[in-house]
């Protein structure tokens, strides 16, 4: 860039040259680097969950065809919900589309391809319903690990991980990919 | 029963009266360039900050998703990830507390910069920050939403102080709060949220543990549940444990073993009901000991020492619509603090309540700014029974009512953010006091500055406006500058430090009459205190190994006040250097050992003969952490004071009293398990 100002002429090196050659390399510099950084934790969770649908193979029986979409269901996290439907819009994962589903009771997910069980009070009954079915299981904290479901959310310092529990997909016939597991926090029955 | 008694010391240095901006006595010259400097470059810093929303999160590989934070609100209106906070801020959660082996909320703070233990009166043990006491009103504590800090005096006990079991996560303000949080902020913010109803199951944890031929005993239950629209939470815990084994001496050279003589009994029920948006929080937090030194005198016979405490909230998040919010709370405290039974000396009861109403909006005006406003109203009162053997025995009944506004304006561009906010507070003893605040934030993708400045105040607290000398006290006016600078070397590799520059006008002083001819009491002192320094962190974390070193350091600039002072660079008890250390080692997948700890130089304190402030031995803590977990058991062998050092709890005050010796090397074991 040639400054102009003429005193910063080349060979003119007064203080307030000197100045603005800083100031102005310093924008440079930091024009090049700059990415602002401020998801909201839906928004981490949301691209976990369609992370998870990426890199989770199900059985072929739990589709109707090839190009079946993948049905992801929500039990009481309309945030997570709204912020997943909003940003899967127009996604889709080794050719298939996503339907998103608001489920009132867990006997609705049935159909669902993965489950986000965000009501405390519906974990055991869903993973009840759920038991043996190709559906990934996915819910808030170690608890919901512990208590049956495959993976539990839980912030770990300013970010977001979560626990694995490989014995659990592999029951219901879900095999998750090892990039999943590498990124888990812990991981059970691996 | 906290009434220091006299104890001579030379007369206050009078008020130096000039004031300037930079270069001057406001900041020192350098401070003052580099908080320009940093401005500037946060002014120029442009232009094309791309900010990522959450659609494209969904482009980030899952390695890239797992580095992404989460954010904070404990310094900003809407959530931010914490090196974008207005603030300096540091946050652990339940697992970095659980990794540890922490036991209480006394040993998670002892892991941050700036912090360490000091003692006022009756062995009460508090905190300094950057150099200051901090237990009198300045560092206030936070629970579920509720200010723990007794209204006397705003004094915070914090040994063997809320259950780390309990925590779900710990956020800290390292530095003042005013503006968002009132007149017991002014050196920093500590706000603990309990485990709540996030899913359904609960904990039971029991931890024995032996100390020198002593056992003592700590059990802790919690319980979440949620059915439909309704929530409820319960954490609850008694801890029976002791402040120390080893031999206080008091200035006058008396010893006394604290073996049998320092008996704590701290039980914490904390009780959540939700419905929808209304929240109803109930605390319970009776916290006791037995105590042997009467103003740094042993006693032949303990007293019975409480900070008994009721706290109960009631609140109700009101979405008017999806850009406004207004939340109103009722709070209402009923406190029984500095308690003291005694045979020797007498009983002294206080029963201290406070009601308060807020209301907070917080209003979305556009997706890059905010606005909150709030108003806040609360009167305290306090009903006294002093013994027969105190002068001017009777019962005695105190009120004092607050008022205060405040509001805060955040605003992201994408050159800058920037979060602007006043307070305007008017106590009825010390009239109105206004604080405003400004932060500038940056945060590119490796790189973070923060240049901040804020202004706080300390409220005094029921008995110390009560006893102000002439009847007549001011609020305590902090002047803060503060910058911050962080880098990520790598994903795994991250490195942040902080600079900052507080100046305390008219600090409030407890007189003990030994300088002139005022009465015992609370007077502003005619001078300023003023320090600098730095706290810096560096992390790694990797998925087998985790660690932290952090450093802090405080130097006294104004340090004229005798009463206050260790020597030309230091204030009494708190060590200018600090440095803090956790490393993490996962070492099979059910085991995992960390070894934590952290080294205090040398601190000014009184001890006998009592003629003068000399130093205490540096410290090196080093506590253990062992933990197996198998499904929902944990094991845990924990050590804690590994090395058997001498620990000291000083006083910051030429107050009379030597330091308060803790605990040596303590053996606990912790058994849990989650249904």
């Amino acid at each position: 860039m040639r400054i102009r100002d003429n005193t910063c002429e080349v060979g003119r090196g007064g203080l307030h040259c000197r100045l603005r050659l800083l100031v102005t390399t310093a924008a440079a510099l930091m024009a090049i680097s700059s990415v602002a950084i401020g998801q909201s934790e839906e928004g981490v969770r949301a691209a976990f969950l369609f992370n998870f649908a990426k890199f989770t193979e199900w059985p072929a029986s739990a589709f109707a065809d090839d190009r079946a979409a993948v049905v992801v269901g929500f039990i009481g996290a309309d945030a997570l919900a709204v912020s997943f439907e909003r940003n899967v819009a127009g996604k889709n994962v080794n050719g298939r589309d996503f339907v998103v589903k608001r489920l009132d009771a867990p006997g609705a997910a049935e159909n669902c391809h993965i489950v986000f069980v965000g009501d405390p009070a519906s974990t055991l009954a869903t993973l009840g319903v759920l038991k043996g079915k190709p559906v990934l299981l996915v819910g808030e904290g170690e608890g919901f690990v512990t208590a049956g479901g495959m993976i539990g959310f839980i912030k770990d310092g300013a970010r977001v991980s979560f626990d694995l529990d490989l014995q659990a997909a592999g029951a219901s016939r879900l095999r998750v990919d090892s990039k999943v597991r590498q990124i888990a926090r812990r991981v059970r029955g691996g | 029963m906290k009434v220091n008694r006299k104890y001579d010391m030379d007369k206050m240095p009078s008020f130096s009266g000039a004031v300037s901006v930079c270069g001057g006595q406001v900041m020192p010259f350098w401070f003052c360039r580099a908080v320009l400097a940093a401005a500037a470059v946060l002014l120029f810093s442009s232009l094309n900050a791309l900010a990522i929303e959450d659609s494209g999160l969904f482009d980030l590989s899952l390695e890239e998703l797992s580095k992404v934070e989460v954010k904070s609100d404990i310094a900003s209106i809407r959530a931010k990830p914490i090196r974008e906070q207005p603030g300096i801020v540091s946050v652990i959660t339940a697992a970095q507390i659980r990794e540890i082996g922490a036991r209480d909320l006394s040993d998670v703070l002892m892991l941050v910069p700036g912090f360490a233990l000091d003692t006022d009166v009756q062995s009460m043990v508090g905190l300094t920050f950057r150099g200051l006491q901090g237990q009198e009103g300045k560092v206030l504590l936070i629970v579920d939403g509720i200010e723990v800090n007794e209204s006397l005096y705003g004094s915070l006990p914090i040994l063997n102080h809320i259950p780390a079991e309990a925590i779900q996560q710990v956020e800290i303000i390292r530095g003042p709060g005013s503006a968002m949080y009132g007149g017991t902020a002014g050196l920093s913010v500590v706000r603990v949220t309990t485990k709540a109803a996030g899913r359904t199951g609960g904990y039971a944890v029991f931890t024995p543990s032996y100390v020198d031929g002593d056992f003592t005993w700590n059990y802790g239950f919690g319980l979440t549940f949620a059915e439909g629209d309704w929530r409820l939470a319960l954490n609850s815990s008694y801890s029976d444990g002791f402040i120390s084994n080893r031999k206080y001496t008091s200035l006058e050279g008396t010893t006394l073993d604290m073996t049998d003589l320092s008996g704590m009994y701290v039980s914490f029920i904390d009780l959540g009901i939700g419905y929808r948006a209304l929240d109803i929080r109930l605390v319970l937090d009776l916290y006791r000991y037995r105590d042997a030194i009467y103003f740094g005198e042993p006693t032949e016979v303990a007293s019975r020492t409480s900070f008994d405490s009721f706290l109960a909230s009631v609140k109700y998040g009101w979405k008017l619509n999806n850009w406004l919010e207004v939340t109103p709370q009722f709070t209402y405290r009923e406190q029984d603090p500095w308690n003291a039974e005694s045979e020797e000396l007498g009983n002294w009861y206080v029963h201290a309540r406070r009601y308060q109403f807020e209301v907070n909006s917080i209003a979305e005006l556009s997706h890059r700014s905010s606005v909150m406003l709030g108003a806040r109203y609360q009167r305290d009162s306090a009903d006294e029974e002093r013994p027969e053997s105190y002068e001017g025995h009777g019962d005695d009944t105190i009120t004092s009512d607050d008022i205060a506004g405040y509001a805060q304006y955040d605003l992201d561009t994408k050159w800058v953010s920037v979060s602007a906010g006043v307070r305007y507070e008017d106590h009825d003893a010390v009239g109105g006091d206004f604080v405003p605040r400004i932060a500038l934030t940056k945060a590119w993708d490796a790189f973070h500055i923060k240049a901040l400045y804020s202004e706080a105040f300390r409220t005094p607290g029921l008995y110390v406006a009560k006893d102000a000398i002439g009847g007549v006290i001011d609020a305590e006016h902090t002047v803060n500058y503060e910058l911050e600078g962080g880098y990520r070397f790598s994903d795994a590799v991250s490195w942040v430090a902080n600079l900052f520059y507080m100046k305390v006008d008219q600090p409030i002083l407890y007189d003990s009459g030994g300088s002139g001819d005022a009465d015992d009491g609370y007077y502003n002192g005619t001078t300023r205190l003023s320090a600098y320094g730095l706290e810096t962190e560096l992390r790694l974390n990797l998925r087998q190994v985790s660690t932290l070193i952090g450093y802090s350091l405080y130097t006294a600039d104004d340090n004229d006040i005798d009463y206050v002072r260790g020597d030309a660079g230091r204030f009494l008890a708190a060590p200018a250097h600090k440095i803090v250390f956790s490393g993490t080692w996962r070492i099979a997948r059910p085991l995992s050992w960390n070894l934590n700890g952290f080294w205090l130089s040398k601190r000014l304190a009184y001890v006998y003969p009592g003629d003068a402030a000399y130093e205490l031995d540096t410290e090196l803590i080093i506590n253990s952490f062992l933990e197996y977990r198998i499904n929902r058991y944990s094991f845990g062998l924990g050590v804690a004071n590994l090395l058997d050092e001498d620990r000291w709890a000083a006083q910051p005050y030429a107050g009379g009293s030597g330091p308060v010796p803790l605990k040596g090397r303590e053996i606990f074991v912790r058994l849990s398990r989650e249904f």
